[in-house]
C-alpha cells in the first residue's frame, strides 16, 4: 500500500521477466495440451496454471514485497480454497458409491 | 497494468497513463476475441437450450452451460475492470497520482490481477483439457 511512498518499487526488469515466463508458460501449456498423456494432462495443466498463478500473486500483486500479515491473509485464502475444493471433491469422487435408488 | 502501478509509483504521469490506456487497449481485444467466438458458437448451434445441436454426447450441453456461464462471468468482470480503468485513466492523466498518493492504481492493479488469475485458471480447464483425445 501507498504509505507515503516507503513501498518497494519493484524494478521493470523483474516485471519483464516475469511476463516472459508467463508466456513462455502458456505456449508450454499448450503445446503439452496436444500431447497424450492421459490422466497427466490434467495435473500438467493445472500445475502450470498454479504456477502462472503464483508468479501473478508474488510480484505483480506485489505479495512477495509485503509485511508478514498480508502473507498470512493470502494464506488464509488458500486455506478456504482447499477447504471449497476438499468438499467439492467429497462429492465427485463419493458419487456413485451408494448407487441409485430405484436403479 | 503492473507497469502502470510502476509508474504511478514513481510519479510519472506519462507512463502511468500510457499503460493504463494500454491495458484498456488489450482488455478491449480480449472481449472482442471473445465476442467472435461467441458469435461462432451460436452460428454452430453450441448454445445451451432448444435450439443445441451437438453430434455426440448429450452431456456437451454441462458443458457448454458451463463455458458461457464462466466466461461470461470472466467477461462481465473485465467490463467492470475496464469501466474502472477509463476513470483512472482520466484522472491519471490529470495528475491525481503521484510518489505520494496511488492507492486507486494500486487496488485497480490488484482487480486486474485477481481477473488474471481467473483466466490463468479457465483457460487451461475450458480449451485445453481433453484438446489430444
Amino acid at each position: 500500500m501507498s504509505a507515503a511512498g516507503s513501498d518497494h518499487v519493484v524494478p521493470i526488469k523483474i516485471y519483464l521477466a516475469i511476463f516472459a515466463a508467463l508466456m513462455a508458460l502458456t505456449a508450454f501449456t499448450v503445446w503439452v495440451a496436444f500431447i497424450d498423456l492421459g490422466r497427466l494432462n490434467v495435473v500438467v495443466a493445472l500445475a502450470v496454471a498454479v504456477t502462472k498463478a503464483t508468479l501473478v500473486i508474488l510480484f505483480f500483486m506485489h505479495v512477495k514485497y509485503s509485511s508478514r500479515l498480508t502473507w498470512l491473509v493470502v494464506a488464509s485464502g488458500f486455506v478456504f480454497l482447499a477447504i471449497m475444493v476438499a468438499f467439492t471433491m467429497a462429492d465427485v469422487v463419493s458419487r456413485g458409491w451408494l448407487g441409485t435408488p430405484g436403479g | 497494468m503492473a507497469l502502470a502501478v510502476h509508474g504511478a509509483q514513481l510519479g510519472n504521469r506519462f507512463t502511468q497513463t500510457l499503460f493504463l490506456a494500454l491495458t484498456i487497449v488489450l482488455g478491449s481485444v480480449f472481449l472482442g476475441i471473445k465476442t467472435i467466438e461467441y458469435g461462432h458458437k451460436f452460428h454452430e448451434h453450441l448454445v445451451p437450450g432448444p435450439s443445441f445441436i451437438f453430434e455426440g454426447d448429450f452431456h456437451a450441453q454441462m458443458f457448454f452451460s458451463l463455458y458461457f456461464m464462466m466466461t461470461g462471468l470472466h467477461a462481465l468482470h473485465m467490463v467492470i475492470g475496464i469501466a474502472i480503468l477509463a476513470v483512472l485513466t482520466w484522472q491519471a492523466s490529470r495528475g491525481a497520482y503521484g510518489r505520494h498518493y496511488y492507492s486507486p492504481v494500486e487496488l485497480t492493479g490488484l482487480y486486474w490481477h485477481f481477473v488474471d488469475i481467473i483466466w490463468i485458471f479457465l483457460f487451461p480447464l475450458l480449451y485445453l483439457i481433453g484438446r489430444h483425445g
